[in-house]
């Protein structure tokens, strides 16, 4: 509790406050822009945080982490176009509502669940907490090795389509992993005699590579602005001048609290399964309020349960993530990949570490994403519509040398070394790749980012066991990981072999069916 | 002879298109492979676990490849594998230009003639807008990150 006070209070400056709003105010851009997400948010940022302190630094980045689902929900709602992955199923019923000239009642709506959604998961975090850290203590090497296969068959799983390939991307990330030197012998390892790979694939050049410099290319390709004038509907318009909405919301919020609170566990425990994200978290939390409502024929044209389903879930997931990755170093997300890494330079473990000799970096963590989440949705409700029929006039187009020139500063900058712009060149190569042939890159990075410790805790393990592998069946929590992985390959196998539908194709015939 | 051609290319078509959609899993078996080798040869200590791996990408490729060979290809796969579009090729060639003159010229100078390319070839802007985009493109990176945040940009191999 100490320590919570202390760090609040060492946030409370104008430079903290206003580092906090700018990387709300670009996640939300970031989040609300097709093709971009937070991570681009998140990596513009991270060359500003290295000369700061780790307190600040988390902070600023937490900020934006939290934010950029809210920003997302705006085009979604106006135009019907998700502003990232996470919003996809925000588009079902939000649209709907903004034809209907409700455009200002589902946006605040979606505001006010995002914020109790993401307040919902934290407040689990927090409490938690004491559990957490001895936890971490059951997980020795064995275990933390099968936890980390255990999430790569968690999102090999969620990947409906593409089960092997999310499996093969996470082998080619361990495998990428072994560039450098041996984490058990100090040999050098796949480096061809380039010095700059010794110490292994630079991970912030991993990041540019594979997301903001691949992804800019589907940018540099689009077209122009999508936001044509959303006043020209005379129904919308009349909305538009409509007061008392923002009370509605309210009310709307209220009388639904029950599907509130179920979509924000959805969300919060999807976000807890290694490397699943926020998107399945959005579908998830839109399908349970689905199902577990009576009269499910307005679905799909405005009613308000699914806005509530999709937008509560996908910010829920956010404290969800937190957890794997502060107790155990594991990412729940790409985002909480890069969180983990700039602990980690900074010499912060996650685990036990993090709990007991650097908990001012845990609690800047929560205390950005809490903060954050608030100002976000102010600036939403205060901002409402407006905000994003501006940001939907800049052409996505547009956006593509930023983003490129950015990222390579971003990497400059990092490690000041400019060969890392040709490993991040090659690595853009490997993310249109993946891309291309239907790979996973969040599994690839995950397991990038993981690759050493994994390779380290195998060894240890076998050591532990005297040279025997039967230590990864010792105990109870080994054999609770294997049980689990073996659900998730007969759960898919099922789905193979029996042709059953996931979460996202069933939400993709829903869309067709309201579509039509 | 000619209806015996046809049954055979009817029956040869959904395997070959099976073999043909399996492009990226053969990339990984040989990747596999590559490290399993290279693994080999590193000792017992530091090349067990690139065998392992290895091993293990070589299973899940061999099972991708032999499952693809029997299901149909779906629409989207086929789309994601259409030959790329032009403005997709020049999408490519303008990122690895701007990583190239980044790493010759510096940051500020590799984003001028990266801006200028990009508006004057994907975007299709006149060469004067093009120029005064990357005036104003550089400006804003100057000033942010080096003005106001006081970091030392990179300034390129050859300066």
């Amino acid at each position: 509790m100490q320590a919570l006070l202390d760090t609040a209070l060492s946030l409370m400056t104008f430079e903290a406050l206003v580092l906090m709003a700018a990387g709300c105010v670009l996640a939300m851009v970031m989040g609300a822009l097709p093709g971009l997400s937070g991570t681009e948010a998140l990596l513009i940022l991270l060359p500003f945080t290295f000369t700061m302190p780790l307190e600040q630094s988390m902070l600023i980045l937490a900020s934006a982490y939290a934010s950029s689902y809210v920003g997302g929900a705006l085009t979604s709602i106006v135009f019907g176009i998700p502003g990232s992955s996470t919003n996809l199923a925000t588009i079902l019923d939000g649209h709907p509502l903004h034809k209907q000239g409700r455009t200002i009642f589902a946006v605040n709506l979606a505001a006010i669940c995002s914020g109790l959604g993401a307040l919902f998961s934290l407040v689990i975090v927090v409490a938690l907490i004491p559990v957490m850290q001895p936890v971490a203590l059951l997980f020795g090497p064995a275990e933390w090795f099968l936890f980390v296969i255990f999430g790569l068959v968690v999102l090999a799983f969620s990947n409906e389509s593409n089960f092997l390939r999310v499996l093969m991307s996470g082998a080619l990330g361990l495998l990428v992993a072994t560039i450098g030197q041996s984490v058990v012998s100090g040999t050098p390892r796949f480096a061809f005699g380039i010095t700059d790979l010794w110490s292994g694939v630079p991970i912030i050049a991993a990041f540019i590579g594979l997301y903001p410099l691949a992804d800019a290319i589907d940018l540099a390709r689009g077209g122009g602005a999508q936001g044509s004038s959303i006043e020209a509907d005379p129904v919308v318009l009349k909305g538009l001048r409509q007061k008392g909405q923002l009370a509605d919301a309210f009310r709307a919020t209220i009388r639904h609290a029950d599907k509130v609170g179920i979509s924000a566990f959805t969300g919060w425990f999807v976000g807890v399964l290694p490397g699943v994200g926020a998107s399945l978290a959005s579908v998830l939390g839109y399908l349970v309020v689905r199902l577990t409502s009576r009269n499910q024929e307005n679905f799909g044209r405005g009613d308000v349960r699914g806005l509530i389903g999709s937008e509560t879930a996908n910010n829920a997931s956010v404290g969800g993530a937190l957890i794997p990755a502060l107790a155990l170093g594991i990412p729940g997300s790409l985002n909480t990949a890069i969180l983990l890494s700039v602990l980690m330079i900074n010499g912060v473990q996650p685990g036990t570490n993090i709990f007991s000799e650097k908990v001012e970096a845990l609690w800047s963590v929560l205390l950005g994403v809490a903060l954050a989440t608030l100002l976000s949705c102010a600036i939403v409700v205060i901002g409402g519509w407006r905000l994003s029929a501006l940001i939907a006039k800049i052409p996505p187009r547009a956006t593509a040398p930023a983003i490129v020139l950015i990222g390579c500063l971003s990497l400059l900058l990092a490690r000041g070394n400019a060969n890392d712009l040709i490993i991040a060149g090659a690595l853009t190569v490997v993310g249109l790749l993946l891309k291309r042939f239907g790979f996973s890159r969040i599994a690839f990075v995950i397991a990038l980012v993981l690759g050493p410790i994994v390779e380290s805790s195998f060894f240890q393990a076998v050591a532990i066991g005297r040279g025997s592998y039967s230590v990864f069946f010792a105990s109870p929590v080994s054999l609770i990981l294997w049980f689990l992985i073996a659900i998730c390959i007969g759960m898919h196998l099922k789905r193979v072999l029996f042709g059953e539908s996931g979460p996202k194709a069933i939400l993709a015939a829903e869309r067709e069916t309201s579509d039509g | 002879m000619a209806e015996k051609a046809d049954r055979t290319r009817g029956r040869l078509s959904p395997l070959a298109d099976g073999l043909r959609s399996q492009g990226g899993a053969v990339v990984v078996l040989l990747i596999g492979v590559a490290f399993i080798a290279g693994g080999l040869e590193l000792g017992k200590l530091a090349g067990r676990f690139p065998v392992m791996l290895g091993g293990v990408a070589v299973a899940l490729a061999l099972l991708e490849i032999v499952g693809g060979v029997f299901v149909k290809v779906d629409d989207n796969q086929k789309r994601t594998r259409a030959p790329l579009e032009k403005q997709e090729l020049k999408a490519i060639a303008w990122i690895f230009l701007t990583i190239v003159a980044i790493y010759i010229f510096g940051i500020l100078a590799g984003a001028l003639v990266s801006t200028v390319v990009f508006c004057r070839f994907i975007e299709g802007r006149g060469i004067l807008k093009s120029i005064a985009n990357s005036i104003a493109n550089v400006f804003v990176i100057w000033f942010a990150f080096s003005y106001l945040a006081g970091f030392d940009l990179y300034r390129g191999a050859i300066f």
